[in-house]
């Protein structure tokens, strides 16, 4: 019991991270394109996937960046199906 | 397992900032992909380059399909399997592989959405995934 709530915390603390990582970054430079975050900064940035990977490894290879893709700005109203 | 992901503010052209759903899901065991959290949509969807980057390709005996979303339009995806993994959980999942660009990266239900209990907790501005 006393395990799983500190797992909790911990978890908590971790979602909090995150939550002030989003807030950090300024992504509105980037509309459209993939963002590398490394730590709590964006190494690199581009319209590919595999290469905006490729120059955050050159920069950072021993860390392993997270990619997003940042919306063009538009309303999301997502659903696929075949 | 409970992992909880804090929702991300984006800019939405008709509501300013809004707030999204979003997960981390590392696939093939080594590139971390942040996801919109999409229970509308019936399988996961990455783009293009996206599938080449964790190593999809295309074979002559994968068939094309096209899916659709609001409006009818639709695009040209291959149905691969994908390492999946959620917090702790690892798991193949299979993924729409879009051989267009232009497609945002959606985490769907497919093999994932039965995994976990996802809730969508938009008053805390969170998505908790409990196993």
């Amino acid at each position: 019991m006393v395990f799983s709530r500190c797992r909790q915390v911990t978890q908590r603390r971790t979602c909090v991270k995150k939550r002030r990582l989003f807030v950090a970054i300024d992504f509105s430079k980037y509309k459209g394109r993939y963002v590398a975050i490394v730590g709590r900064r964006i190494v690199a940035s581009g319209k590919d996937a595999e290469q905006v990977w490729s120059q955050a490894k050159k920069k950072h290879p021993d860390a392993q960046p997270e990619l997003l893709k940042v919306s063009k700005g538009e309303t999301l109203v997502l659903i696929t199906c075949g | 397992m409970r992992i909880e992901f804090p929702y991300v503010k984006e800019r939405s052209s008709i509501f300013g900032v809004i707030s999204r759903p979003v997960a981390k899901v590392v696939l093939e065991d080594e590139f971390p992909q942040w996801m919109y959290v999409d229970s509308g949509a019936d399988i996961t969807l990455i783009p293009l380059s996206v599938g080449r980057l964790i190593g999809l390709q295309r074979m002559k005996r994968d068939k094309l399909e096209r899916i659709a979303g609001l409006g009818g339009s639709s695009i040209p995806i291959v149905v691969k399997p994908a390492s999946t993994r959620l917090g702790s959980v690892q798991f193949r999942a299979r993924v729409a592989w879009s051989q267009v660009e232009e497609v945002p990266l959606l985490l769907g239900r497919m093999d994932v959405f039965r995994r976990f209990d996802v809730s969508f907790r938009d008053k805390a501005g969170v998505t908790v995934f409990s196993t």
